[in-house]
């Protein structure tokens, strides 16, 4: 039985992983280690395999190669019940035949608790999640952040060592998601749970995650911190994914330290580049402004000239959409009324240096 | 709402027949079963259960109906679980044969079963070749039941599977995923959340089944089990005049049947949600292993094949020599075929069958297409009522509706076309059609809510009277549906067996059912050339049911379960 390199020190290990459906590549070779109590999140666009990744990690799939190890031990033989990884299901799966409390407490009957421990504990973890005194309403009764809640106190319930959760705020509206993430996150914090978290909604991703893995067609494109990865995404579909991006292509000139000078066609740039293995001279690179990094020049940067073709309105910010030659890029400002910015001049804009960054 | 003659003159006449071919013999049977000299009373049906033989009767009818439901759903579950749960090559074949059985009325199955079971029957042989018995069984003598258990279970444990994989699909596979994920192993899965949850339709499916073989008249006939309510109530027609118990077991096979039916529908659309939010992701069906792949095609393999050997052991009777204290009979001739053909009683059963399914088929595809198009089309105020009263068929037995024609007619119209001791012929056919009706309705509500208005709407805008717009437009538009149901309604009618054997008193009248009942125990070798005219029916129904399959395709289930 192999034990993972640093022993204990990994919650989850997950090595070389494919799975196909027929035709189909669900996952490619993906391995990834998640850390005991870490909030890992799984996030991608719909069909990149973080469903059917999490899937792997219940047993409810078996993967066609890799391993996939809990503190160590290979789950192969492991069938889904005995694998002590509740998930959050994306459509709840509460059981209409059964109550709340039944809901609630139904890992626990197959554990063979006793009757009063279990009635104990159901009261104090519907408590917990907001919902006292709903033990005997049936789920069509609930509304759905409700139902939402029992989903997570069945889980929670358990104390166990690893929570999945797909998807789970998809079925909720806009100021109810915003909620549940607060409570998902304080419940996270309550306990030492490792919770592996899957979505397509970078907000939610970079507002939660320890740690994140982004994932396209199957496959790991990085993984790292939301930091890390938003402001230095180690690739072209990260930087897009994970926010807006003006993406300028162009060519290394020199190198000194982190600093590359680059020569794009919107002019002379200095970049700054955070990869391992830096581009050498001559190498073609595509630089990352992100739109909250462009402003109207005010002195020193990177700097180029650009046509207003629209400014809108959002609420507390303004987006402006911009034209250099061939280039449609975005900036987005603060909304403040002496901006004065008018769609069909030209005006000159900047990003600073650490802002512009190379991606590898 | 428009109202033209013809929307009228259907009303009325849809109206009519259902008072006087209905209501009426229904009304008549509660009539002499609740009134006696000093009007109403409850004294015949109390009679029912104070004499100590009467209560032996209704006490083993009720055996033999718990007896058949047990046995249909041992066969039905693991069957309904691995078709449900699991794919593996050859699937939708499998799921097609395992419908067979529903072909053959068991009437006709039990009349080849009765020389298997017989003392020096195959299956005793059988047995001592195999080293099982030391000599031959009387299988009938010692469990009388076990014939009629045997082929009611056989016969109706397809509709059980096609209502549990119904159910069982229903539940959304997720449900299942989360027990299996919150630590319940695959049995405590199937107990705590997939049987629960099933539960409702497979209770209604159940009670379908009991009550069915509760008022099931041909099959214990066959075999010669006398004491049980459908046979008694057959053997009571004589008397009907007189006696009045006669019509008080009818009312009691009446109630429980309606009752049972009104509890099935209550239980099968009490459906409780079954999927909160978003269909899961996850496929219901998990492919076999290969090892798994085989066991299902040992235990499928080996329900099919043991459902075929009443259709098998028919042929048999039907071509064999001597079958005598063989397991096979010892030679095949077709001279029983030439002698079914030849005799006049048989040639004249044809004929009968024939005309009679061919008369209520027309009339069928008149009322229902008409109840139907009222119902949906012209939105007749009541329309809704008479649809629901054309529904009642099928919850009451052909048994009820015969003995009622019987006590109903030959009182009121003697001597006459309608007095089914002159000539049971006319009431015949519209026996079988009341019995069809409900079936043939379905398929026209079906055909005319899948054709859209605005078709006819059309029509009539460029200038087409009603009826032209009928005959031009939606008369073609629902041809295929009308046309499947009227195939059906012609083959069940064939084969009709209560009605027959009840109405059809002499024998120039004998559809082919009575026929062969007649033949069973008739002359030397008259089982045989009742298995002969057997063979026949099972190949009109096959090729029946071929062709109406290649019309709908997938959505001949819907007919089987046109109950629910």
């Amino acid at each position: 039985m192999k034990k993972s390199e640093t022993p204990n020190h990994t919650a989850i290990d997950v090595r070389n992983v494919s799975k196909r459906f027929g035709e189909i590549t669900a996952l490619d070779d993906v391995s990834f280690t998640v850390a005991p109590g870490e909030l890992f999140f799984l996030l991608g666009p719909s069909g990149c395999g973080k469903t059917t990744m999490l899937r792997i990690l219940a047993g409810l799939e078996t993967a066609d190669n890799g391993e996939v190890l809990f503190d160590g031990r290979d789950t192969r033989n492991l069938p889904p019940h005995r694998r002590g990884a509740p998930m959050v299901f994306q459509n709840y799966a509460l059981w209409p035949h059964l109550r709340v409390s039944e809901n609630v407490a139904f890992g626990l009957v197959e554990q063979k608790r006793p009757g009063q421990e279990i009635t104990e504990r159901v009261r104090r973890t519907l408590e917990r999640v907001g919902l006292a005194g709903m033990d005997d309403r049936s789920p069509g009764e609930l509304s759905g952040g409700q139902q939402q809640r029992v989903v997570l106190a069945r889980a929670l319930i358990l104390n166990p060592n690893v929570i999945l959760l797909d998807e789970p705020l998809s079925n909720l509206d806009a100021r109810l998601r915003a909620e549940m993430r607060e409570e998902i996150e304080t419940l996270h914090g309550e306990t030492d749970i490792t919770f592996v978290y899957v979505t397509h909604d970078q907000a939610e991703a970079l507002s939660l995650a320890d740690r994140m893995a982004v994932m396209n067609e199957g496959h790991i494109e990085a993984i790292g911190t939301p930091r890390e990865l938003y402001h230095y995404p180690p690739s072209v579909f990260c930087a897009d994914f994970l926010g807006e991006s003006n993406l300028v292509p162009g060519t290394v000139r020199a190198r000194d330290g982190e600093v590359l000078h680059v020569r794009t066609s919107l002019g002379s740039w200095h970049a700054v580049y955070r990869g391992s293995r830096p581009p050498a001279a001559g190498a073609a690179v595509t630089c990352l402004v992100r739109p909250e990094h462009v402003r109207p020049d005010g002195g020193g940067g990177n700097t180029w000239e650009a046509r207003i073709e629209s400014v809108r309105l959002n609420g507390s910010t303004v987006t402006v959409a911009l034209s250099a030659g061939d280039f449609a890029l975005r900036a987005t400002l603060l909304n403040e009324s002496t901006l004065g910015l008018q769609p069909g001049t030209t005006v000159r804009w900047r990003a600073s240096i650490e802002n512009t960054v190379v991606l590898p | 709402m428009k109202r033209n003659t013809g929307t009228w003159i259907a009303f009325v006449f849809a109206v009519a027949f259902l008072a006087v071919f209905l209501a009426w013999p229904l009304a008549h049977v509660f009539r002499n079963a609740l009134v006696d000299e000093g009007g109403w009373s409850l004294t015949y049906v109390r009679n029912l259960f104070v004499a100590a033989d009467q209560i032996e009767a209704l006490a083993r009818t009720f055996l033999l109906a718990v007896c058949v439901t047990a046995t249909s759903l041992a066969v039905a579950l693991p069957i309904a679980w691995v078709f449900a749960r699991h794919s593996f090559p050859g699937k939708s074949l499998l799921a097609a044969l395992l419908l067979v059985p529903l072909i053959l009325p068991p009437f006709v199955g039990a009349v080849g079963m009765k020389l298997v079971f017989a003392r020096c029957g195959a299956l005793s042989t059988l047995m001592m070749k195999l080293d099982l018995a030391k000599g031959p069984v009387d299988w009938l003598g010692s469990y009388p039941l076990l014939g009629v258990v045997v082929m009611e279970a056989l016969h109706l444990f397809p509709v059980l599977y096609l209502n549990l994989v119904a159910s069982l699909a229903n539940i959304d596979p997720s449900l299942e995923e989360a027990a299996s994920n919150l630590g319940a192993s695959p049995w405590r899965v199937f107990r705590r959340v997939t049987l629960p949850l099933a539960w409702p339709g497979l209770f209604g499916g159940l009670v379908l089944v009991f009550i069915w073989s509760f008022t099931e008249l041909g099959t214990p006939l066959v075999f010669g089990v006398r004491r049980v309510l459908p046979v008694m109530i057959y053997d009571s027609v004589s008397e009907i005049g007189t006696n009045p118990m006669g019509y008080a077991r009818v009312l009691l096979v009446l109630v429980f049947s309606a009752g049972g039916f009104w509890i099935s529908k209550r239980a099968g659309g009490r459906r409780g949600v079954a999927t909160l939010g978003r269909l899961s992701v996850a496929k219901a069906e998990k492919p076999l292993s290969a090892k798994g792949t085989v066991l299902a095609y040992l235990l499928i393999g080996a329900v099919i094949l043991v459902a075929a050997v009443p259709h098998l052991s028919v042929v048999l009777v039907a071509v064999g020599r001597r079958w005598f204290m063989t397991v096979l009979p010892e030679g095949y001739t077709l001279e029983f075929f030439g002698r079914a053909m030849a005799s006049q009683m048989t040639r004249d059963a044809l004929r009968n069958s024939l005309g009679l399914a061919f008369c209520a088929t027309v009339l069928d595809v008149l009322l229902g297409f008409g109840i139907a198009w009222l119902c949906v089309r012209r939105r007749v105020r009541g329309a809704d009522i008479l649809d629901a009263v054309a529904m009642v068929p099928l919850a009451v037995p052909g048994l009820v509706i015969a003995f009622g024609y019987i006590g109903t007619f030959s009182g009121a119209f003697p001597r006459t076309l309608l007095d089914p001791r002159t000539n049971p012929l006319t009431l015949l056919a519209i026996s079988y059609a009341v019995r069809r009706l409900p079936y043939m309705l379905r398929a026209a509500h079906a055909g005319l809510q899948q054709t859209s208005v605005t078709y006819e709407e059309a029509a009539a805008n460029l200038g087409a009277s009603p009826l032209r717009v009928l005959r031009r437009i939606t008369l073609p538009l629902v041809s295929a549906n009308l046309l499947a149901g009227g195939i059906l309604c012609f083959a069940f009618s064939m084969l009709e067996v209560a009605d027959s054997l009840i109405l059809a008193q002499s024998e120039e009248f004998y559809p082919i059912t009575k026929a062969i009942y007649a033949l069973i125990d008739g002359l030397e070798n008259g089982v045989n050339v009742a298995a002969a005219l057997g063979v026949w029916a099972m190949a009109l129904l096959g090729s029946a049911l071929l062709w109406t399959a290649s019309l709908l395709g997938k959505r001949m289930g819907q007919m089987f379960r046109a109950g629910q």
